[in-house]
């Protein structure tokens, strides 16, 4: 939601209907969206949508060759150009003047007028999104030009999806399971990931098409990858070989040094000091630091919500420069603290017919960050809810999971206790800015966890300390004053002003959005401790009767029987 | 560079893309698309689910020392659990055995577990009887569970079904082709029609041949319970009046209806079925409302007249209480005869069971789950035609159902609670409440609990009361929220009404429901605005808008409040049909007029000022009034036609008015 210019809401449709990845129209998201503006459908004058669809209905025609339409079942009914449009109007009940934007216009448009720059080169590099698969740009005031773009099939997203598919990990979800896999491999498989992907002229590539299968539907790699690589796909949550490990550093090691040269190709179309980034391999933070620290720009601004999520913003913002023909507001994006907020009144009123244990810190915040520093300090996790819900795949302190980093035991534990993920992963610091530089590799703020740095930190850190001697650190400043204070007190406790912050939700589910959410996650979970705005509930104090019915459960993502029969159920 | 083949076909493409971008460009791909797939595909009517399957329902084989199969309950489906019979082993056989597959009904909704017709069975008729009934069961699932049989070596299957076979049949792209032709042709009434007379046939048909086939091979006698309706006692939702007609005939319908209601009223009843047949006229037999009419009329033939009320919602697409229709009824029993199956035809035996009275609430629970004397009946007939089955050893025995008071009460008042989410009346809701306090005055305590979380701010479970209520067993089966879902709530305002009625001599501490001080009230919430989840939901099986639709002329909503205070109501809406000329649209609190807005196809949003005087502690209506208008019909037809076609089900009822948001600040 962007009034006159300035971004005022933003949230993705999976943390209301805590569906993740929800495909569908953003129903609650919209609802939320206007709330928190205080406007009515009435007053929106355009709504603006990510993807041209009749250039996507090219590529997917075309994809379907030789059959046309491709006819299986998973297809029917997917070619559907109207139905942006025809959703826009029938289920979010828009009346007024629709805008569609190129997918990667979108990406490109959510990282520079995001970013603060006046003038920038722009590179997006995703999957696909209409044809595009990776465009290069140039930015500056409200204009916005992609000048160059690598088209279907030949795509780093594709190329690393596939080698995620290939390793036994989900496409389009767990790439960042390859990117934390990495280093724990050596990149012995240099000549054979070269092999799938030839660098060309200015920006282009090309993937070796022998090597993949995009264009069925099934999977993304063909035989011939495992004949490659020497061995066959890797079956899910199989134990994860050497092999495994080499072939994902291999992947991410190819993956740099195409993106360095691409890169170095954009600095010298568009000689700008800045670069803005976006689209999910702009996620990949290793990536980004390389770019960083070996690229030829001096300041680099990736869009925190860099996946299509983030297309929003830049569809958002580009409509606004069509509508009035001026940039939006152009101050640096200062936080993603852009979802739903929950008042203590609303939680009291929540909480009070309940046999839980409530402690009330209400007026008492420098009492409430102590005790939970306390708790930290002593070993306990815990559950930190507060203010509005992040943007993009990141918690940055108002829904998140914290701990004490320098617990070598506190990686297993808490994937024990609620995030029941790969041990191989790594979890993310928050530290205080003012102490950033004392103990990781960082010459500027990082509020948004998007870039990996070395841990150059005297205390140990194991927690949060990848095996290659990396992180990838959030600094906080006042901008969120509460967990800034929080992070103080347990500096003033350990000396320590960094802690664990993952995000607070359990394997397969959304990060939670409402209190509502937070508590089921807490019950199902083990956490210690959970921070509910002013209100602090400890897993003792937790009724017998909610770890009764919710104790041990998964996050349901689907129905087993229907509600609009069976009314009591 | 040298552009490969496919490359170079990019421009065709391209220009395709550029054709085909439109509704009609989208409707001629997904023929084509079908086109390609029937000619490629096999039939799947005939696939047989995988062999080998260890498991039955939630139950998975294990394999004992002695050869022999026991069934255990598997960790893998505990959410399922409760959907199934409360059992944690299946053991081996051991003497004569009989397998129950059924729905609900079979389960014995609200007195699972305490009574369940299986266990009443094999009391009557001393054998082992295996519970294979599933709530929710629907028809493409018996197969799957009769080829799993074998390993549990019955002697006999009964087969109870039929109730849930019309909203699960429908998903072949097909059978939708078929029905948006029919709405193209003469709107709902045709689409009707092909639905019941060709769908619905065809692929119930199917399974049952199919469980004919499976069984047949096994040589498993096989006994057919023909599922009934509570035809006396059970109507439609309010709010399901008539589809949407083709050729401008909703008002003359509503009008009709206004004057047939007039004319009951003033005991005119020759002038009521006069009026109603117009309306059947005009509906083609898509509206309950015109038969209930005609039984009230014409006493003489209300069994003909309900069963057609019962029949007229099926097949409009829409959600509605299960039920098994004449169609459905007729199907079991000439597919019985066909493949010689025993038959217990519960319409004819109900029937005689009651000296030729409709089947009423002594039967029925609510609109087909049945009463202990109901589950009694069905079960003795159903042994009587199983003993000749069994063979040596079986003999019928007259079993008393013993049900400790207490439950027998916790079921009328879970009764009390279904029947008000379907919108069923204040008399029956009120009835099921005080049979539960005449069995037994400790379910006080349920419904004091249920009032305490139901109307609170919190969620159901995490008040205390909620706590004390769905922990007993017998009403944790069904109040509890499923593992891993929370439970959502609704305004339940009549069964509110009528437990505080019967509960007249309690104390009874309602709490206001309003938001945190200086918060908006959200009024579009279900538990503010909707009486039923289908209500909540739209109506519609279809995709649910960001804003709600209302199909009634009248759409209420809730507010408690602790005292009498000025509330600013701010409403955003919009009425579809509306021109010029509408008359507007009007807001009324507690009975009183606040405030019109001119009725307008475009939103528009208005705020509205209640002085303090018009608000009540406790319960207040807030009202609002949108204009008869005859819905944009054609459009509303072809609408339904395409997205039949695109294998969504469409949108049904004729919609009066469109609300995106209002909310109440006090």
């Amino acid at each position: 939601m962007l009034r006159d210019g300035n971004l005022i809401a933003a949230a993705q449709e999976e943390r209301f209907t805590r569906l993740k990845h929800d495909p569908g129209i953003p129903k609650e998201a919209f609802r939320y969206c206007l709330t928190e503006a205080g406007l009515t459908i009435a007053d929106v004058d355009c709504v603006a949508y990510y993807e041209d669809p009749q250039k996507k209905l090219d590529r997917q025609l075309w994809m379907g060759l030789p059959q046309l339409p491709v006819a299986t079942p998973q297809a029917l009914f997917r070619l559907d150009a109207m139905r942006p449009e025809r959703e826009i109007r029938e289920l979010l009940g828009f009346e007024g003047q629709i805008e569609f934007v190129e997918h990667h216009q979108a990406h490109a448009a959510s990282a520079f007028f995001f970013s603060g720059f006046d003038d920038a080169a722009v590179l997006t590099v995703d999957a696909v999104g209409e044809w595009a698969t990776t465009t290069y740009g140039r930015a500056r005031g409200a204009g916005l030009e992609l000048f160059e773009e690598v088209q279907f099939p030949h795509s780093l997203g594709l190329l690393y999806s596939a080698i995620t598919s290939y390793l036994g990990f989900d496409v389009n979800d767990a790439e960042y399971k390859v990117m934390g896999l990495a280093p724990y491999g050596e990149p012995a498989y240099l000549d054979e990931i070269r092999a799938l992907i030839e660098p060309l002229e200015g920006g282009q590539f090309r993937l070796n098409l022998e090597y993949f299968d995009f264009f069925r539907g099934e999977r993304m790699f063909s035989d011939a990858l495992s004949d490659l690589l020497g061995a066959p796909p890797r079956e899910a949550e199989s134990e994860l070989s050497p092999f495994a490990k080499d072939v994902a550093r291999s992947l991410q090691v190819v993956l740099e040094e195409i993106l360095l040269e691409k890169v170095r190709y954009l600095h010298g179309c568009v000689p700008s000091t800045n670069l803005c980034l976006a689209g999910g391999v702009a996620l990949n933070c290793v990536a980004i630091e390389r770019i960083g620290l070996e690229g030829p720009f001096e300041r680099v601004f990736v869009q925190p919500a860099a996946t299509d999520a983030g297309g929003a913003l830049g569809a958002a913002a580009l409509a606004h420069v069509r509508l009035t023909g001026e940039a939006p507001n152009p101050a640096p994006l200062a936080h993603v603290y852009l979802g739903p907020s929950f008042s203590s009144a609303h939680i009291t009123q929540l909480l009070r017919p309940s046999a839980a244990k409530v402690e009330d810190f209400a007026g008492r915040e420098d009492e409430l960050v102590e005790a939970i520093a306390e708790r930290l300090a002593s070993g306990e996790v815990i559950g930190w809810f507060q203010g509005r819900m992040e943007f993009g795949p990141r918690a940055l302190g108002n829904r998140s999971i914290l701990a004490d980093p320098r617990n070598p035991e506190m990686r297993d534990r808490i994937n024990a206790l609620v995030k029941k993920r790969e041990a191989f992963r790594p979890f993310a610091p928050a530290v205080l800015e003012s102490k950033a530089r004392d103990h990781f590799a960082l010459d500027h703020p990082a509020p948004f966890m998007v870039e990996t740095c070395q841990v150059v930190s005297a205390l140990d850190l194991p927690a949060i300390t990848h095996v290659d001697g990396s992180a990838r650190p959030q600094t906080v400043d006042g901008t969120n004053p509460r967990f800034h204070r929080l992070l103080e007190a347990f500096e003033r406790r350990t000396g320590c002003p960094v802690l664990l912050n993952t995000s607070f939700n359990m394997r397969g589910e959304p990060i939670v959005c409402s209190p509502v959410d937070a508590l089921l996650c807490f019950i199902r979970s083990n956490l210690d401790c959970l921070v509910l705005e002013d209100f602090v509930l400890d897993r003792n104090g937790l009724p017998e009767a909610w770890l009764d019915w919710f104790g041990g459960t998964s996050p349901r993502l689907e129905r087993g029987v229907a509600d609009s029969i069976y009314t009591l159920l | 560079m040298k552009r490969t083949r496919r490359e170079r076909l990019r421009p065709l493409t391209e220009r395709l893309s550029r054709l085909l971008a439109t509704d009609d460009g989208t409707e001629i791909l997904s023929v084509l698309q079908r086109l390609r797939l029937e000619m490629l595909a096999p039939s799947t009517e005939d696939a047989s689910p995988e062999q080998g399957s260890l498991r039955l329902g939630v139950w998975d084989a294990e394999l004992q020392p002695d050869g022999s199969v026991e069934f255990l309950r598997s960790e893998d489906c505990a959410e399922e659990w409760r959907y199934w019979a409360d059992v944690e082993r299946i053991p081996p056989k051991q003497g004569a055995r009989v397998v129950l597959l059924g729905e609900s009904v079979a389960r014995g909704y609200l007195y699972d577990p305490a009574v369940t017709p299986a266990r009443v069975l094999g009391a009557m008729l001393r054998v082992d009887v295996v519970d294979l009934a599933r709530t929710d069961l629907v028809p493409g699932e018996l197969p799957e569970l009769a080829e799993a049989l074998p390993a549990l070596e019955p002697d006999a299957v009964v087969l109870f079904a039929g109730n849930n076979w019309l909203n699960a049949v429908l998903d072949a792209p097909e059978d939708m082709e078929l029905l948006a032709r029919a709405i193209r042709r003469d709107g709902f009434a045709a689409c009707r029609e092909a639905f019941l007379n060709d769908v619905v046939v065809k692929r119930c048909g199917n399974v049952l041949d199919r469980m004919a086939g499976i069984l047949g091979a096994l040589e498993i006698p096989v006994v057919v319970v023909v599922p009934e309706f509570n035809l006396a006692d059970w109507r439609n939702e309010p709010t399901l009046l008539v589809p949407v007609l083709p050729k401008g005939r909703n008002v003359p319908w509503m009008a009709a209806l206004e004057q047939a209601e007039r004319a009951l009223v003033e005991g005119r009843l020759e002038d009521v079925a006069l009026h109603a047949t117009e309306m059947i006229e005009l509906d083609g037999g898509t509206s309950a409302v015109p038969h209930e009419l005609l039984a009230k009329a014409r006493p003489a033939d209300a069994r003909a007249h309900l069963e057609a009320a019962r029949d007229a919602v099926c097949g409009l697409l829409l959600p509605h209480s299960p039920r098994c229709t004449s169609h459905v009824q007729e199907l079991l029993r000439s597919k019985s005869s066909e493949h010689g199956f025993a038959l217990v035809d519960l319409p004819r035996l109900f029937a005689e069971h009651r000296g030729g009275l409709l089947p009423d609430r002594a039967l029925f629970l609510d609109y087909s789950h049945l009463t202990l004397e109901g589950i009694r009946v069905a079960m003795t007939e159903v042994a009587e035609r199983l003993v000749p089955l069994i063979g040596d050893g079986a003999e019928l025995q007259a079993a008393q159902i013993e049900i400790d008071p207490a439950e027998e009460a916790a079921a009328h008042f879970l009764a009390a609670i279904h029947n008000a989410h379907y919108g069923q009346s204040y008399e029956v809701i009120r009835h099921h409440c005080s049979a539960a306090l005449d069995l037994a005055p400790s379910v006080s305590g349920l419904m004091l609990g249920f009032l305490d979380y139901q109307h609170g701010y919190a969620e159901p479970w995490m008040c205390k009361s909620f706590d004390e209520v769905a922990r007993r067993p017998n009403v944790r089966r069904y109040l509890a929220p499923e593992g891993r879902r929370p439970m959502r709530r609704l305004a339940d305002v009549i069964l509110v009404e009528a437990i505080v009625d019967v509960l007249a001599s309690h104390e009874i501490p309602l709490q206001e429901d309003g938001a945190p001080p200086g918060e908006p009230i959200d009024l579009l919430a279900g538990r503010h605005q909707s009486s039923t989840f289908r209500e909540e939901g739209g109506y519609t099986f279809g995709p649910k808008p960001a804003y709600r639709r209302f199909f009634g002329l009248v759409s209420a909503f809730q507010l408690r409040c602790a005292a009498p205070a000025p509330l600013r109501l701010r409403l955003t809406c919009r009425v579809p049909s509306a021109n010029g000329q509408s008359p507007p649209v009007e807001v009324r609190v507690n009975g009183a007029a606040i405030g019109e807005l001119p009725a307008s196809a475009t939103w528009a949003t208005a705020e509205l000022e209640v002085p303090g005087a018009e608000i009540r502690a406790g319960a207040n209506r807030i009202e609002i009034a949108w204009p008869l208008l005859e819905p944009r019909w054609e459009e509303q037809l072809e609408r339904a036609a395409r997205s039949l076609e695109r294998g969504v089900r469409p949108d049904v009822l004729p919609v009066f008015g469109e609300v995106h948001a209002l909310t109440a600040q006090l």
